[in-house]
């Protein structure tokens, strides 16, 4: 059967145009470029304190403003990370950190994802009440379920030493047991968001794919998170984020300090250096590494809308 | 390949009836054309086939089996949707390979289909690209592509030509047309459209509210609408429909209403006087109104008369719009006709294509003519 | 679907409802069972620690009505700075080359944590004006520094100097201090997920609204406000919650002193320092019910989204 090929849409993006109009588009984009960059600066000025006074002297930090080492940049110091990472067992800490947010973080995104797409695209009575239930108890405190969830671990306690990983396989200082936990803290946020974003999938895709011949898991796998990426990519952050820097939850279920996470063992370098600034300045910075690379990592998934040219309208 | 049936299947949602026992016969090989306008019931009646929705009562089977209860991937059936479904993050190729590739087909097996379909539809050479990358029709061969492989039981279509521009879906029409001719599948379609209904169907099931209005081919519709909906539906530009009495005078009979003032055949009189009730709805295609001047061979005319509202010259055809009384109507006459608008005219009626339609029941009446 | 037996929604949902149960609903059970209890959780007495919220008896120690006005306060300005903040980011940035380093500029303040916050924005509002950005940046404007984590002024009365001079105002500079905070770390995050909604929006329909004469004015009014609303209702619900069980920040930066309590960081007290596990309890009690009404909004948004696709 021959069709015949329609022509392609000409795209309606790149016209040139003549040089003049090109500048009075560049003129008229200037308000654009002033409101971004301005917003942008003011949102660092913090930050940018933060890393500049990273750099500096206690005496330094106590007597002048951080901008005034941005004027006379010659005497900054490296002795604030020094202290910083001269730490016994902040190499550990840092470890840590990684075991217990990366497994954590998947535990939210995946049981989310799951409970997601049964909210989404399955009929079950009592499906919305469930809904709200789940998503409103994102308002927990998580400080008010600490209490009964640590009496529950102390009372499910499995004393077994994990090989490699260690601390215990279940209960208090156990990795399994700040995982399940963490995990479960980030599922009302996490079901909320994948349920609009999957919700808003066009359906006519996941009935093509059952059509198709396609099971739940596959419609899940194949079409489902393929197809979500941006709000996995989101969410991946976010949850990452909140576990990495996540104190209390660690701090009470974490009695071992050989399994504490680097936030613990900021927090008690604040206590071993009193209020010195300078050290935590440092401290705070090393501690945002690795979740900026994972931002930057995941960052061009919000690029590109993926979803063009699946269906119209 | 198998016989599909529908025996007396509704479709409810909540208190609403999408669907009201519809019982239809679907053989092997066909290409039936479900129409009628939007919300009536002939897209719930191509979900519910394909598994997509719960039948709320009666029964649909494929072959000797009931499907009722069987899941959609398993009932053999492709579906070509009016967004086209394309999925966005897989290239043409994976698009159409998907369900080969669920079902486990031997790779070199799913490349040979693949190929063969793309062949079919000439879209060899955009296996590579993503959906994003193709024009609107392109995409629609994809989707074809993607049920072509399939080799399925039965083709579902649901308006796949709605989203494509007026020149592609004309050439698209016949092309579909051809392509249930080489697979020699049943094609099940649902439009709006009864043009593309008139043009590519074997069979036509007309759907209103949720009721089946009548089956029948094309020709058969055209000829012999039931009743005064698939009047109305089928043709273009549609059958003029007119409200009149029946009036037995001494010369013979005579259909009134207003201004108007037909008389028609005695054989045709004495079966609307047999059928009762003066009160008669009564029809004409606007090919059956001529310009007198320039009459077709087989014409039994009768004078009607009339004013001219609007001339439209197509070319081929002239379309008068007439006005009797406060009745409209439209007729289709040789362009040579030289009706101005604004002017009297008096129009020949084929008293042979007449049609009659009881107001109460809006059931035609048989008059045997023709 | 046809064919899909009825057990198997709840299995996929069954993973989700086990750990939500046990770490979550459990503990607000339990919780809301206390909140009927006396401090040690032993005798019941009914509605006495509702009634403590209320009649407020001892609002030196644990003032339960500031805690509860601020709460309000941050509901409000909280996600009134920041939704719009984010939405007006998410545009900008969307539309110029180096998008990619301008929203890092913005979002870098998520990936700090709270202590480390704390640090930073305390040399902020450092009264020193050698020190303290933000009266560095006042006396250069020629105004007076400011302690602005302990100032209960009303905002207005320091920017017109002529309000009165002393308490209480409902609205107390140093809460807004902490709002601009918690502004500061969460304008990211709603500028993240607006984007990420915002790069859903099809080019043609904005290349159809530009072609049928909208200025981008209205096109951001009329095309993209509206497709976009139901990412802006997440955000928005999302800041709501955020507000409502705000801990960590205020904790960290006053510990709730000078009038800055909120329910959480009041409950906090009460729970662990006091040791009126009745009176805690019941005021987390408080702050569930406020969310509902939220979530009762969301859901029917829910059951629209079911409608219409």
């Amino acid at each position: 059967m021959a069709m015949t090929d329609d022509v392609e849409r000409p795209t309606l993006a790149a016209a040139p145009g003549s040089p003049r109009q090109r500048r009075r588009l560049r003129l008229e984009r200037l308000p654009l470029h002033v409101a971004v960059i301005g917003l942008a600066l003011l949102w660092s000025i913090p930050t940018i304190a933060l890393v500049v006074s990273s750099f500096r002297t206690p005496e330094e930090i106590a007597g002048s403003g951080w901008w005034n080492a941005i004027k006379t940049p010659f005497d900054w110091t490296f002795a604030n990370y020094d202290a910083v990472l001269s730490q016994r067992g902040l190499a550990r800490a840092f470890l840590n950190s990684i075991i217990i947010t990366v497994p954590a973080s998947a535990i939210t995104i995946l049981v989310a994802a799951f409970a997601a797409y049964a909210f989404a695209w399955m009929r079950f009575p009592g499906r919305n009440l469930l809904l709200l239930v789940l998503v409103g108890l994102l308002v927990v405190p998580v400080q008010m379920t600490l209490i009964p969830v640590l009496r529950l671990y102390v009372a499910l306690s499995v004393d077994v030493e994990i090989p490699l990983l260690g601390g215990k396989l279940f209960g208090t200082s156990s990795y399994p047991g700040i995982w399940l936990a963490h995990g479960a803290f980030g599922l009302p946020f996490a079901v909320y968001l994948l349920r609009n974003f999957f919700g808003g999938l066009p359906r006519d895709l996941i009935e093509a794919a059952l059509l198709d011949g396609a099971s739940d898991m596959q419609v899940f796998f194949r079409i489902v998170l393929p197809l979500s990426v941006p709000a996995l990519a989101a969410l991946a952050i976010f949850d990452f984020l909140w576990t990495w820097n996540d104190l209390l939850v660690a701090l009470v279920f974490l009695g071992d300090p050989n399994l504490a996470p680097m936030t613990l063992r900021i927090a008690n370098l604040v206590s071993s250096f009193g209020a010195s600034y300078q050290v935590l300045t440092a401290a705070a910075f090393v501690s945002m590494a690795v979740p900026l690379v994972v931002f930057f990592a995941l960052q061009r998934y919000f690029v590109q809308g993926i979803l063009a040219g699946s269906v119209k309208g | 390949m198998a016989r599909i049936s529908f025996d007396n299947v509704s479709k409810l949602y909540g208190s609403v009836t999408a669907l009201n026992e519809l019982s239809l016969d679907i053989e092997n090989g066909e290409f039936l054309v479900l129409v009628g306008p939007s919300g009536c019931g002939k897209s719930t009646a191509l979900r519910l086939l394909a598994g997509l929705e719960e039948v709320s009562a009666g029964r649909i089977s494929i072959g000797d089996r009931t499907v009722n209860d069987i899941n959609a991937k398993d009932r053999d059936l492709a579906m070509v949707f009016q967004s086209y479904a394309l999925y966005p993050h897989m290239s043409v190729y994976d698009n159409i390979a998907f369900g080969l590739k669920l079902r486990k087909l031997p790779k070199a097996e799913i490349a040979e289909r693949v190929n063969e379909a793309a062949r079919i539809l000439g879209i060899e050479e955009l296996l590579k690209r993503k959906p994003r990358q193709l024009s609107g029709g392109q995409r629609q061969r994809v989707a074809l592509g993607r049920a072509i492989v399939r080799q399925p039981a039965a083709f579902l279509l649901d308006e796949p030509l709605s989203n494509l521009d007026a020149k592609l879906r004309v050439q698209t029409r016949a092309e579909l047309a051809k392509l249930h001719e080489r697979l020699g599948a049943t094609f099940i379609y649902v439009t709006h459209d009864q043009v593309e209904a008139m043009t590519m169907a074997s069979r036509i099931a007309v759907l209103d509210e949720g009721v089946l209005q009548q089956t029948g081919t094309p020709a058969e519709l055209y000829a012999k609408p039931r009743n005064l909906f698939v009047a109305g539906f089928i043709g273009s530009p549609a059958m003029n429909l007119i409200r009149a009495q029946t009036e037995r005078t001494e010369e013979g009979f005579y259909l009134c209403a207003e201004a108007l003032r037909l008389r028609l055949s005695a054989d045709t009189g004495a079966a609307l006087a047999a059928w009762g009730g003066p009160e008669v709805i009564f029809g004409i295609r606007p090919e059956d109104i001529h310009d007198p001047r320039y009459p077709r061979a087989d014409v039994e005319p009768s004078n009607l008369e009339c004013s001219v509202d609007v001339v439209e010259k197509m070319g081929s055809e002239t379309y008068l719009h007439l006005r009797v009384g406060s009745a409209q109507i439209v007729a289709r006459v040789d362009p040579r006709s030289e009706a101005k608008a604004g002017e009297s005219f008096t129009a020949a009626v084929d008293l042979k294509n007449l049609h009659f339609f009881d107001p109460a029941t809006e059931q035609a009446i048989s008059v045997t003519n023709g | 679907m046809v064919g899909r037996r009825w057990w198997v929604p709840w299995l996929w949902l069954a993973p989700a409802l086990i750990l939500v149960g046990v770490f979550l609903l459990y503990p607000s059970i339990d919780t809301f069972r206390r909140s009927l209890l006396d401090e040690r959780s032993q005798d019941f007495v009914g509605l006495d620690n509702y009634r403590f919220i209320i009649e407020n008896p001892q609002p030196l120690v644990s003032n339960t009505h500031v805690a509860l006005w601020n709460n309000f306060l941050w509901l409000f300005v909280f996600t009134a700075l920041t939704v719009p903040f984010g939405l007006v980011l998410a545009v900008l940035t969307g539309r110029v080359r180096y998008e990619a380093l301008a929203k890092s500029a913005i979002f870098i303040p998520m990936a700090i944590s709270f202590v480390a916050a704390a640090v930073i924005w305390r040399f902020m509002y450092e009264f020193n004006a050698d020190i303290g950005t933000a009266n560095a940046v006042t006396t250069q404007l020629g105004g007076e520094p400011t302690a602005w984590l302990q100032d209960k002024h009303s905002p207005l009365s320091f920017i017109t100097d002529s309000g009165p001079d002393t308490l209480p105002g409902p609205l107390q500079l140093n809460n807004f201090a902490l709002i601009i905070v918690g502004t500061w770390m969460w304008t990211g995050f709603a500028m993240v997920v607006l984007s990420a909604g915002l790069k859903g929006i099809s080019r043609e329909i904005l290349e159809a609204a530009r072609v049928d004469g909208g200025n981008e004015w209205q096109i951001f009014w009329r095309i993209i406000i509206p497709i976009l609303s139901p990412t802006i209702v997440v955000v928005a619900t999302t800041l709501v919650i955020q507000a409502l069980k705000k801990f960590d920040l205020v904790w960290v930066m006053t510990g709730g002193r000078f009038d800055t309590d909120v329910v959480a960081t009041l409950f906090f007290k009460e729970a662990f320092v006091i040791r009126d596990f009745g009176v805690g309890a019941a005021l987390a009690v408080v702050l569930l019910m406020w969310v509902v009404p939220v979530m009762v909004i969301s859901i029917r948004r829910f059951e629209f989204q079911e409608e219409i696709r």
